[in-house]
This record gives C-alpha cells, structure tokens and sequence, in this order.
C-alpha cells in the first residue's frame, strides 16, 4: 500500500465542535465544507501526511444569527480568511490504533502547533477505506479569537477551548472505470482486456448490473445479474440505476461495501413494484465482488451464486461460490463467504452465471456449466472480436434446451 | 427542599445520536425539534426531568439517510410522532455525576433507560433577570428496543444517544 493516496467520503464523514455556553452547557457546531487529502509513503499510518482544509464560511450552528456572528471579524472573519487550514508535521502511534498527528493548524493567517489525536478504524474492507475519529482542543485565543463577554462578573458567554471533533472516512483514491449493464437484452461489449456477454431469449428476461474500479495497485469487479421473472428484470434495473446515480453523486467514491449496501436494499424494496404479476416466479440475484491485487497477484472474492474460474494457458481451475439465494422468496440474504487465490500474468479470470434450471441442451441434454463455458472460452481466446461474437453465439444455440436459452453472463477480465 | 421550574433554551441544547449501520461510519444525527423541562429540587437527586424530540425532525445532513431514518424500517415517524423520555429515579454518584433512570416511551413501547448525568449546579444570572443552567447525558441503547431489525440492517454496536441541555429560567414577576 505504499504511495497511495487517500480521499474524503464527504456523505459519511463529519467535522464539529464545542464550546462551552457560559460553562453550563455546550454548544455544538460543525464545518460543512472541508477537504482531507492524506498521502501514504510507508507500510504503516505513522507514514501518512495529512492535509485539511475547512471553509470558514461553511461553520453551522443550527441558529443563522449566531452563525453569522462566528463568521464576523468577532470571530473567523470568513470574508479576508476563507480557509483556515492543518498539515501534518509527524504520525505517532501511542496506542493499538491510536495516533498522535502532529502539525500546524492555521486560523486568520496565525500558525500554532497542533496535536489530533486519531483512532483508525477499518472496516472489513480495509483495503478500500479507513475511518479516523479525530478529536483536538484548541485554545481561540492562541489565533487572536478573544471575543466574550463575561456574564454575572464570573461566566464567559463563549469559553477559550474549542474542541474540535469528527468521523473522517478515508476511501483510497478509486476511479470508476464503467458502469455497465443492460437490462433485459442480449448484448456483449468490451475491450482487449475485459470482456461481458449476456443472453436472453424472447420470452425472459436476462439482465445485470456490473461494473468496475480501478486504482494503480489493485482492481474491483462488481455484479449483479439474473434470474428467470420479470421482477428481476426491474431489481437489476433497478440496481443499475442505483449505481449509476451513487457513481454520479459520489464521482467516482464507492467502496465495496457501500455496493453491497445498495444490493441488500435493491433486493428488499418492494416500493419499485407496484402490482406484480409474477408472483409464482422464483429469481435470484447474485452478488458479488472481485478484488484484484496486481501487487501481490492475489485475488480475493465473495460471490453468492457466480461460478469463478481461472483460464490459464495450462487449462481450468474452478472456485467455490456460495451458493446464497438472494430474492424472492429467499430474502434471508446470508454471509457472504471471503475466499482468494493467486494468479500468474496472462490469466484470465471468468465468472459465469446461468439461471433456468431448464436450459438442457447441447449434445448429452445437459445444463450449460462451467467447464463447457471455458472451453468456450479458450476456443475464442485467438479470435478476432467479430468471430469472437459469432462463435459464442453459435456455441450457445446448440445449448437451447426446451425452447429457451437466456439470463446467461460470462464476463472475464484478463490480469 | 425549593423546586424551581426550567425549560431548555433549544438554541443551546441539542439531542443526538450516533447509529452504526453495516458495520461502516458512525452516523450522527440529531433533531431539529427538541423540548424538556426540568423540575431543579436543591437536592437534584429529587429532581424531575421531562425530555421530548420529534422522530420528523431527525437530520444527518443526508437526505437519502434521513429519508430511510424515518421510514419503516428505522423510527417509522409516521406512526410514532415523538419519543418522550421522564424520570423516575435520579442517583448521585459523586459531586457533580449522576445516574438518571426513566422510561422512554416509543409508541405503544415503553422501555426502560439509563443516562450518564454531569450536572455542575452552576446557575448563571443574565443582566436581565434571566437564569441558564446545564445537564449532559449520554447513553447506548439497543437498537431493537425501538423495533428495529430490519433484515438489510447489521447494528454492529448500540445507539449512542447524547444530550446538552441548557435550561432557561424566566425572571420572577
């Protein structure tokens, strides 16, 4: 993880204050405008330089006339100082977890030391985001804020320490790289290095959600797709647009969990489906994620239902999945199961996912699997990208068991 | 024993809570709409303490979240309006801590709850004639006291509920 760069999750992270209101309760206030880069030159987070950047203008109370106070020349005077500013001089850990940041905090252009104590928290996906509870006190006076008014001779309208608290949200610096998927059509696309196709008969339809993060050390895949009702066509829609909107709204931060998140309600929420129809219908939705360590070449997943394999030029290798049904009527969603394993350069990894349980077809009357589909797979592996589309699409009709063949997708990233 | 009667001054008081939800970032939320009152005995451990928030008013500065903190599956504001906590029992613990037992009522439910009290007795005279004083509470409550288990939602740890209170007392006519 050296030399990363980590960024804000500005929807999950906060930055507030208090002070004491003549030292018998404290108001409470927070910056709604503030930004934290953090570079990461070592193994370690004593490694990291930090720099935060908080709008004066953005500081809220809950109550505009105090607010407009705060941002006075009594106070921030946010007009001739917009920003005021801490970069981190030194990382100590003092406890399991717990750092001291030391640096140099900067209000109305006066530079005082400042020591933020961190706890680090890290969620399951660790690699992705860390989440840092900050707490510090500062002493207004020290930047010339000496505004107060004493009350009954002895009580201080607005007390000299501040302290400065909040949940910062660290997510490493991801870029979305597609946000694919087509509901309800029969479609593939991709490049040289990664490669989706999905089939749907006439009658049912197939569909999913995928999509995929970049970052220079490592590369997430997620996916959602297919089941045999007309509902699922509209959950995995649904899902797509679920993703779409978060990677606009969030540019291009989303965490792993943050998708699964969105899944467990995609699947849950009836509210999409007004009148359904379809109730003799089972579906399943598949959720699952792909981290790719070019690092260390190591792959570590969790899929319920995809089945996972590695297409090496030596042959196959097969990965469990879990086998969780997700969607009606299964909506106990279970544990995902972590699993991983290594890849070599020139490996192709390939999950595949077929649903109706009467797609029999091709020469013995059997269900398309797995080995089937890398076989597939491997006979393509030279072809141009026109003949590519072709083959796949005559290997798959010989697979058309009674009458329908669909809600397939064979997506593969070559590593 | 004197009693003197105190309402909070929501300019200066704020109730908030902390949810952890599928394991990621504490949440912090509070509500807009506030009140309590507090009956101030010399002796506090006599003391009675009435608090009320709107489950509407709740914000966390995420409309998505707020919209989902007052659905169904989380405060259901539709059909609980309000939460209402009142005290029963008030313990000293040392000079200025104290233990707050009382009944919160949610709904049809109502559960039993402890608060962590500071309470300073400092009481502050303005010019005019008006008199503040403050209590702080905290507390952690399971999230399924309140109905919650919702199957989407994993609460890693409980909810953590804060309270400042800045108490306002009128001058005497």
């Amino acid at each position: 993880m050296a030399n990363s760069n980590w960024i804000l999750d500005k929807s999950r992270s906060n930055l507030r204050f208090k002070v004491k209101h003549l030292l018998v309760a404290s108001v409470q206030g927070e910056f709604k405008d503030f930004d934290i880069s953090v570079s990461r030159n070592g193994k370690s987070f004593s490694d990291v330089e930090i720099k935060l950047e908080i709008k004066t203008d953005s500081i809220n109370t809950r109550l505009k006339k105090r607010d407009d106070h705060l941002k006075s020349r009594d106070f921030l005077d946010s007009e001739d100082f917009p920003v005021m500013s801490f970069e981190s001089t030194g990382v100590s850990e003092y406890k399991e977890n717990g750092y001291k940041i030391s640096g140099n905090l900067t209000i109305k252009e006066v530079t005082k030391e400042l020591t933020i104590y961190a706890q680090l928290e890290r969620s399951q996906d660790y690699e992705v985001f860390g989440n840092l509870a900050i707490e510090a006190n500062i002493s207004r006076e020290e930047f010339g804020i000496q505004w107060n008014n004493l009350v009954d001779e002895k009580w201080p309208l607005v007390d000299d320490t501040i302290k400065l608290y909040g949940n910062i949200c660290l997510l490493r610096d991801f870029k979305i790289d597609k946000v694919q998927g087509l509901a309800g059509r029969a479609d593939i696309y991709g490049n040289n290095n990664y490669q989706v196709y999905s089939a749907k008969s006439g009658k049912q339809n197939g569909s999913f959600a995928w999509f995929q993060l970049r970052s220079d050390t490592s590369h997430w895949i997620f996916g959602n797709c297919t089941g045999d009702s007309e509902e699922t066509h509209y959950r995995s829609l649904k899902t797509k647009l679920y993703v779409e909107n978060l990677a606009k709204e969030y540019e291009h931060i989303i965490s792993p969990s943050q998708f699964l998140r969105i899944l467990h309600f995609a699947v849950q929420d009836d509210s999409f489906l007004t009148k359904s129809s379809y109730d003799n219908n089972t579906y399943s939705l598949d959720c699952s994620y792909f981290m790719i360590d070019k690092k260390v070449k190591k792959i570590k997943y969790s899929s319920a239902r995809l089945t996972v394999l590695l297409l090496k030029n030596s042959g196959l290798k097969l990965y469990p999945k879990n086998n969780i049904s997700m969607g009606f009527p299964y909506y106990n969603i279970g544990q995902l199961e972590d699993h991983s394993f290594s890849y070599e350069s020139g490996d192709t990894l390939v999950v595949f996912n077929e649903e109706l349980i009467r797609q029999n077809g091709g020469a013995g009357g059997k269900k398309l699997g797995a080995k089937s589909v890398a076989n597939l797979l491997s006979e393509n592996k030279l072809k141009d990208w026109g003949n590519k589309t072709k083959h796949i699409e005559k290997v798959l009709a010989k697979w058309v068991g009674e009458g329908t063949l669909d809600d397939i997708i064979v997506a593969q990233v070559k590593l | 024993m004197s009693v003197s009667n105190w309402v909070a001054d929501p300019g200066h008081s704020y109730i908030e809570f902390s949810i952890f939800i599928n394991g990621e970032v504490p949440r912090q939320v509070y509500f807009r709409k506030m009140a309590a009152k507090l009956n101030l005995n010399e002796d506090f451990e006599k003391s009675e303490l009435q608090l009320q928030w709107v489950t509407e008013s709740v914000d966390s500065g995420d409309k998505g979240l707020d919209k989902f903190l007052t659905s169904s599956d989380f405060f259901a504001a539709d059909k609980v309006p309000s939460l209402k906590f009142l005290s029963e029992k008030i313990s000293k613990l040392s000079e200025t801590q104290f233990g707050i037992r009382g009944t919160l009522n949610y709904g049809d439910h109502d559960e039993p709850i402890s608060f962590n009290t500071r309470f300073d007795n400092n009481i502050v005279v303005q010019e005019d004639g008006h008199k503040r004083t403050g209590l702080y509470l905290s507390t952690q409550v399971d999230p399924k006291m309140f109905g919650i288990n919702n199957r989407a939602i994993n609460f890693d740890k409980g909810i953590n509920i804060e309270v400042e209170l800045e108490f306002l007392q009128k001058p005497q006519a």
